[in-house]
């Protein structure tokens, strides 16, 4: 059935092509009458398409006392709608010899399905009718919060560390003023208990309606196929009403926190600093990100260095950014060597953060960490699924779609006096939470469970 | 680069799809027909040599200016001397810890400056050096994937923070059940004297074992060029990369190497439960299993389709039944571990500690319920799911070269990629139901549970599955190691 027959001149010719061409994404967009946005992309390397549709709906967006209903709202996605029983959701994607899947985060929810090319009709029609009409039963919904539970238990509960990494860094934001990201994405177990099978419902109304919605199709298919598939599937959802954006104030630099994590499943203490960080959008954030790689990714970065090798206090030492539509956090991280305290390594986190602040950083580490920039930009554009999710990406995040095009200039632009002074604005103790991770058995080494 | 041939039928779709947008509404309630799967045809396989003998794999892939290259090497913790349990995963973990004229930090920063990724691992019967680097990149990074392959240096110094983090390891070990999981089950089913029952990062009398001869002794052993391959795929020709290649490895010398041997695998004979105390647990980690098959096997097919529909994908028996009937975990499966020889098959899950007694009972329901005829349905889904998705294997380079070196590691026919859908397609609701009940034996399986011992005990007694075994978790891993400071 597959044929292996591509002559190698024919291939060398190709290269020159591709060596232009290829770097951009080409994209159609547009909008349907009921407010659906849709963007097209071809990709004609391998038979496969991907169809990928995000929700403008996430953790962020759950209310008090509901924290881990978008997530689980995600898991009730995969249980049928009108036309599409219990289990055959997936059942038909694998038939048409496909996967999909689902995830939540802070600001959205994502769901996506690859498939053979010519099967795009069976990952519109899926996604189409879910959109249109959600089946809900009550025993699906005690089932599916049971699951979650058990997610919530192997992610969180049942790992060192992982706990105060998510959690921990939540206790950043005020939940008065910013509750949409001072809960974890998961909930909380007493919040999943309390979730009610009528809230689905009215879950689904608010956010689940063409209009807060982005179809992407990304591979091998004809544009007027897709587009006309798009009309029949999707064009008679009726729009819903505008849905409410979550409303989070923070103020920078509002003072030091200091929390001790007891951790029972950790051996090691640790420590992580966090500070508050600004929205993925806002101009800093790029020069942030690069100051990020710098310090903490890789074996050469500046914390991995003084930590890991020359002190040799730390087992690992890396930075963590996670940048939202709202503000976001840059987290350093270290886990204490064996015989080192929490009070020696947090020491020398803060010194490594503080001699960036003093000092700046050097060109050659800035030219390194846009290296890096440059080569996961190429590298990340080599599925129709990472090239789906990086146009939604840009869709939601960005000011412009076609920033898609220009953002990696913006990250090359970034200088040295840029990374020191987003460093001064940030990167101080006033604008900080710090989480000391103590192992629950005290002693590590010589603890019982 | 067009590679897609499409049938006339489905040229004739395409013209159809011309028609005005909204010539016709169609029947919404029902799913779409599938039109029949379009072909994939992938660039061929190019083989070459360098001048010492070494083989050069190569796959064009021109769709993105990157470049992948793996020196993989027949040397893996199968070769592992005993009391030497590790020496394979740590020879490799040292490789970029100093090499050539650089030492550790030097390697990895001249790396991430060129944006270019480089890692050194180890598995059962290979270790394997890849470099994965934008193209503009290649020539500067290459000379440095060399140096790691062929000159490191392994600094004594590196070799103690390495034994330090690996002891750190295996002290974390003891609080992650699932880690405990994965040891107890191995040595359970492999026993301490085949090499597939040890622990790859080995015990800590290993760990504090293994000197910088050790490591020496290994890489000159086994690291010769008619003892490896270079797979290479990405933007590039082989007229292009051979003389690049042949500079950077055509001076390495050949070398002399003994085949190793190894202990007869024996089948699991019994049914028994290995119950691994864990208190306060938040959840009971499952492992089930038994020998499986080599990788060789005429049966490979078949027993994809059939682990498929068992445990090998989100709408499996398994998963279906255990997650989205009953709630009782986030996901359960089943896996045949394809090696040089039999490795193990598993079924596994995390599940509530409240249900630990009721998951292992749907298991056991599920294997007994493997061995009879498979709906028609449920037969094309799973075939439809290895073959239709079988494409998009094949995007980037980094798939392409762990495709390819499969086809090394385990001698597999040229043509296997192009054989592979057919082969899958053609597998019978027979041939399932044959390697279910000749590889599955429901009556013979080691069942290793790691939990709360008070609250699932009882439970698990009462099924009466076979003899009960209660460990500790040190009776799996050792005492917890004390680790000096430095």
């Amino acid at each position: 059935m597959l044929r292996v027959a591509i002559p190698v001149a024919l291939a060398v010719t190709c290269t020159a092509v591709s060596l232009s061409a290829q770097q951009r994404i080409e994209f159609d967009r547009y909008t349907l009458p009921n407010g659906l946005r849709v963007i097209l992309s071809q990709d004609h390397s391998t038979p496969i398409v991907t169809v990928s549709v995000w929700y403008n709906v996430g953790s962020a967006d759950e209310l008090l006392g509901r924290s881990g209903f978008a997530h689980l709202f995600e898991h009730m996605m995969f249980q049928g709608s009108e036309h599409v029983q219990k289990r055959e959701h997936t059942n038909t994607i694998q038939r048409a010899g496909g996967t999909v899947n689902g995830t939540t985060n802070e600001d959205r929810t994502n769901y996506f399905e690859t498939l053979p090319a010519n099967r795009l009709n069976v990952g519109l029609w899926l996604e189409a009718d879910r959109m249109r009409s959600l089946a809900v039963t009550t025993e699906n919904f005690e089932n599916q919060r049971d699951v979650v539970k058990e997610e919530r238990r192997l992610r969180l509960d049942n790992q060192p560390y992982t706990p105060a990494i998510i959690e921990g860094t939540t206790l950043l934001f005020d939940s008065t003023t910013c509750f949409p990201y001072s809960h974890s994405v998961i909930g909380s177990m007493d919040d999943l208990d309390a979730a009610q099978v009528e809230d689905v419902q009215a879950f689904f109304d608010l956010y689940y309606a063409p209009n807060n919605a982005t179809l992407t199709v990304v591979g091998d298919f004809e544009p007027a196929d897709a587009k006309r598939l798009i009309d029949q599937y999707y064009g008679d959802i009726p729009r819903g009403r505008d849905a409410p954006r979550p409303e989070c104030q923070v103020t920078y630099g509002q003072g030091a926190g200091e929390r001790v994590w007891e951790d029972k499943l950790a051996t090691l203490p640790g420590v992580i600093i966090a500070y508050l960080a600004p929205p993925h959008a806002h101009p800093d954030t790029r020069a942030l990100q690069l100051l990020s790689t710098i310090l903490g990714a890789g074996e050469s970065s500046r914390l991995n260095r003084a930590l890991v090798r020359d002190a040799k206090t730390a087992v690992v030492s890396v930075v963590q950014m996670s940048s939202r539509r709202g503000p976001g956090l840059f987290a350093a991280i270290a886990i204490a060597n064996q015989g080192f305290t929490t009070d020696t390594i947090k020491a020398q986190l803060q010194e490594q953060v503080a001699k960036v602040l003093a000092e700046g950083v050097t060109e050659q580490e800035l030219t390194k960490a846009k290296n890096s920039f440059r080569a996961q930009d190429v590298f990340g554009r080599q599925t129709t699924f990472a090239i789906a999710e990086e146009l939604q990406h840009f869709a939601h995040f960005h000011e412009s779609l076609d920033e898609i095009h220009t953002d990696l200039d913006g990250y090359m632009q970034v200088t040295a006096a840029d990374i020191q002074r987003v460093a001064e604005k940030y990167l101080v103790p006033e604008n900080s939470l710090t989480i000391i991770i103590v192992p629950a058995t005290a002693a590590g080494a010589g603890g019982t469970y | 680069m067009k590679t897609i041939k499409y049938t006339g039928l489905w040229a004739l779709a395409t013209l159809a799809a011309v028609a005005p947008l909204t010539a016709q509404v169609p029947d919404r309630s029902g799913p779409p027909k599938l039109g029949p799967p379009p072909q994939l045809s992938l660039p061929a396989i190019q083989e070459r040599e360098l001048a010492n003998g070494l083989r050069v794999v190569l796959m064009e892939k021109h769709q993105v200016p990157v470049v992948q290259i793996g020196l993989v090497v027949m040397a893996g913790s199968a070769m592992d001397p005993r009391g030497k349990v590790g020496l394979a995963t740590m020879t490799a973990d040292m490789m970029d810890e100093g090499a050539g004229s650089r030492d550790a930090l030097e390697l990895a920063d001249a790396i991430d400056y060129l944006g270019a990724r480089l890692s050194v691992g180890a598995g059962n019967h290979t270790s394997v050096i890849s470099l994965y680097t934008p193209l503009s990149k290649l020539d500067d990074a290459l000379p440095i994937m060399a140096d790691v392959a062929l000159r490191p240096s392994f600094p004594a110094e590196e070799l103690e923070r390495k034994r330090k983090s690996r002891l750190t390891t295996l002290l974390q070990w003891h609080d992650e059940p699932s880690a405990v999981a994965s040891v107890a089950f191995n040595n359970a089913i492999y026993g301490d004297r085949h090499p597939y029952g040890t622990s790859s990062i080995g015990d800590e009398a290993a760990i504090r074992s293994l000197s910088v001869a050790d490591l020496t002794e290994f890489h000159g052993g086994y690291f010769h060029p008619n003892n490896a391959v270079l797979i290479v795929v990405g933007d590039v020709t082989a007229d292009q990369i051979l003389p690049k290649l042949q500079q950077a490895f055509g001076a390495w010398p050949r070398g002399r190497f003994s085949s190793p041997s190894w202990p007869d695998v024996k089948q699991v004979d019994r049914r028994e439960v290995l119950l691994v105390d864990k208190p306060g647990a938040a959840q009971s980690e499952i492992r089930i299993g038994r020998v499986g098959v080599e990788r060789k096997t005429e049966d490979y097919y078949a027993l994809q389709v059939m682990n498929t529909i068992l445990g090998g994908s989100f709408t499996s028996r398994l998963n279906q039944n255990l997650r989205e009937d009953k709630g009782y975990t986030y996901g359960a499966g089943s896996y045949f571990s394809f090696r040089v020889m039999p490795g193990p098959f598993t079924a596994s899950s995390a599940v509530q500690t409240d249900a630990t007694d009721k998951a292992l009972q749907e298991f056991f329901r599920e294997f007994d319920a493997i061995l009879e005829p498979i709906p028609e349905d449920e037969l094309t889904r799973g075939k439809n799911y290895l073959a239709f998705r079988y494409p998009g294997r094949f995007q980037t380079v980094a798939q392409i070269a762990g495709q390819l070196d499969d086809l090394f590691v385990y001698d597999l026919p040229s043509d296997y990629f192009n054989q592979y859908v057919d082969r899958i397609l053609a597998v019978t609701q027979q041939d399932v139901q044959r390697v279910a009940r000749k590889y599955l034996d429901p009556e013979k399986v080691l069942i290793i549970v790691v939990g709360d011992r008070e609250k699932i005990e009882s439970g698990i007694r009462a099924l009466n599955l076979g003899r009960v075994r209660l460990l500790s978790i040190e009776d799996v891993l050792g005492k917890k190691p004390v680790v000096e400071g430095s």
